[in-house]
């Protein structure tokens, strides 16, 4: 597929945490809150002047002091995450928020409090939100009026207006940004893609890194280029990858130079599900709580195993995909037993998968190479035997 | 008649590996090179001495199709087409014995678990992550701790009754313990055979990854490690089936018969 110039501006922001554009938000008197999981409701941290950066390491390389803080079983992104605080990448931050989605990223929380990160700054926020692990009524109650303690903290902190007139305005503009997104990921349902994975990784991981507002206008722009685009049209198989925190592209390249097209895309960080709009009407910190909850399809959330299955073997269905990947991070515990149950189901359904654990850092890329390439070899090798038997028939 | 070849490249960790055949599948010359600092040369030298048994064989730019495979194989001259080396070696030991269903393959800096097809293509897969924790480059430090060559060091564990049990996996704790061991003055035929245990304790695990179905057999250069085809064999409770021709060669012939089809699908389209 041709090179799309409108690309550029995605692939420049996520090359660092204070790229171009968080840095003129600054300039413009944004206040930048980061927060560590898709299960922190980005729209509250966008009211007012605040502006949400999901928590990256594009810059980390090596993480002796995380290690030593943590341990070294602890997942990579955390111990890249608190590694980053500590070399003073997210020394612009004005606050954090995490969700207690899982331990390890929980415990990054503490150690940046209790190592002082940030801790000069003058009204420096760090809050954990209390995400309940089902979805019920009383848990739900529960959380959003977590929400609203949030958003008291938020107004006490940064001035901004939490109200519910506000925080309805914050959903609404979230909804508009992510009926565009989602124009484009729906591209990829199509039989000759117009998007490659690589470059919707690299889309969507740059949505979450920048104030949403200032990459509207190109999201526009890269939607209408996408458009007047032929799509991709060489039989490849294509696949869904799923599992762990996944938000560098260069993991995507790596998987589609291998002869292949990544069409689906459900991790951390990743797509599906969550683009669906979020109810405008009614309570909107009930709307957020319940989007927020209902949305995520994260490992972590209980009593909803089944429905996980079901969704996947719905968006393999949908996007008519050849196999699947589950990759995992290394001490990862949530993904660590799900992609287990997520591969079983796989193989009674009859799709290929396999299974890598990785780092947070692109890293191993020998190993990772010659796993995703043997599969997708596989993959195309047992489409053939089909072809041929069908022929024979 | 001028005879058509085609040739399939594995450029491993430790050793290269070349197969040349000619357009009936039959193999006209192999070679097994200790691989150099840069794949390129490694591949190179592979397939010229390969060719030194084949009195057709002129130049590698002479080859009609050649498959690249192994951790190199991006850097294979000339290369028409890569495969991975999971791919090839189920092919290589299905065209060496089709009866096969799984494949432990042990390289110099890796460990793969295959489940194969009766096409040969490759149902499942497992491989070791970043440890080389019974791996070649595992056996060539342990012969190292033990002062021995590598051929010396794999037959010794046979002397053994009573394997020392080894309890590091990594490369380099247990040739710390091994070095202890030896201090101790235990056997070394028992330590020995209690390294060949060790790693084929961790093949195992590896393989029930992958799932083992028999006939099952071992490919690449440990494959010739008759320790460790005893203390697999214990493992799994039957035995191991043995190639006739090198395991050593099972990725490089995958890799030559990929070639041939190549070739011979590109005369008829």
């Amino acid at each position: 597929m041709e090179r799309l110039k409108e690309m550029k501006v995605f692939q420049d922001v996520i090359a660092s945490s204070k790229n171009p554009l968080v840095q003129q938000a600054i300039e413009e008197g944004g206040v930048p809150i980061g927060y560590n999981c898709c299960m922190v409701p980005a729209p509250l941290l966008s009211v007012g002047r605040l502006f949400p950066i999901h928590l990256r390491a594009p810059e980390v390389q090596s993480t002796e002091l995380a290690d030593f803080y943590l341990s070294q079983f602890n997942c990579s992104y955390s111990r890249c995450i608190l590694q980053a605080g500590l070399d003073g990448v997210y020394d612009w931050l004005d606050g954090v928020v995490f969700a207690a989605s899982c331990v390890h990223t929980q415990r990054v929380e503490h150690n940046l409090k209790l190592l002082g990160v940030n801790g000069e700054k003058r009204n420096y926020l760090s809050y954990v939100i209390d995400t309940p692990r089902k979805v019920f009524p009383a848990g739900m109650y529960a959380l959003e009026e977590d929400l609203r303690t949030l958003g008291g903290a938020l107004s006490e902190h940064y001035g901004v207006d939490t109200s519910d007139a506000a925080v309805a305005v914050a959903i609404g503009e979230y909804n508009e940004f992510n009926a565009v997104l989602k124009s484009i990921a729906d591209l990829r349902l199509d039989a000759h893609p117009k998007i490659s994975g690589t470059e919707w990784h690299t889309v969507f991981t740059a949505c979450q890194a920048v104030p949403r507002d200032l990459l509207l206008k190109p999201l526009k722009s890269l939607k209408t280029a996408l458009d007047k685009r032929d799509g991709f049209m060489e039989d490849v198989p294509r696949v869904m990858v799923m599992g762990s925190r996944f938000d560098n592209p260069a993991f995507t390249q790596l998987i589609e130079d291998q002869g292949c097209i990544v069409v689906a895309d459900r991790y951390c960080f990743g797509s599906l599900p969550g683009l669906e709009p979020i109810p405008e009407d009614g309570n909107p910190y009930a709307n957020l709580a319940h989007h927020f909850m209902e949305h995520s399809d994260c490992p972590r959330m209980i009593e909803m195993f089944d429905d996980r299955i079901e969704h996947m073997l719905d968006w393999a269905a949908a996007y008519e995909v050849d196999g699947v990947m589950l990759e995992v991070m290394k001490f990862c515990d949530l993904w660590g037993w799900e992609v287990i149950k997520l591969d079983k189901a796989c193989q009674e359904a009859g799709i290929p998968t396999v299974r890598f654990e990785r780092e947070y850092q692109l890293s191993g890329e020998g190993q990772l190479r010659t796993r995703v390439q043997a599969f997708v070899e596989s993959v195309v090798m047992k489409r053939l035997n089909a072809d041929l038997s069908l022929r024979a028939e | 008649m001028v005879t058509e070849l085609v040739c399939g490249c594995d450029v491993g960790s430790t050793y290269g590996k070349a197969v040349i055949m000619d357009s009936t599948g039959a193999i006209l010359g192999s070679s097994i090179v200790r691989s150099k600092m840069d794949p390129e040369s490694t591949a190179q030298l592979a397939i010229e001495t390969a060719g030194e048994e084949v009195e057709a064989f002129s130049s590698i730019g002479g080859l009609a199709y050649l498959v690249g495979t192994g951790y190199g194989r991006n850097y294979v001259p000339t290369c028409d087409l890569n495969v991975s080396e999971i791919s090839c070696h189920a092919m290589g030991v299905h065209l060496t014995n089709p009866a096969v269903r799984t494949i432990i393959d042990i390289g110099g800096q890796d460990i793969k678990g295959i489940m194969v097809d009766g096409d040969g293509s490759v149902r499942h897969f497992s491989m070791n992550d970043k440890c080389a924790a019974g791996t070649g480059r595992y056996f060539e430090n342990m012969a190292r701790a033990f002062e021995m060559d590598l051929p010396a060091f794999c037959e010794l564990a046979l002397q053994s009754n009573s394997p020392t049990p080894i309890s590091s996996q990594c490369t380099v704790f247990a040739e710390s313990e091994v070095i202890s061991l030896l201090a101790q003055k235990k056997r070394p035929a028992d330590i020995a055979a209690g390294i060949q245990a060790s790693v084929s304790k961790r093949c195992y695990t590896l393989l029930k990854t992958a799932g083992i179905e028999r006939e099952v057999t071992m490919a690449g250069g440990c494959a010739k490690n008759r320790g460790l085809k005893r203390a697999m064999d214990r493992m799994l409770g039957f035995e191991l089936v043995t190639l006739d021709t090198d395991p050593q060669l099972m990725g490089a012939i995958g890799a030559c018969e990929f070639a041939r089809r190549k070739a011979l699908a590109s005369k008829f389209t």
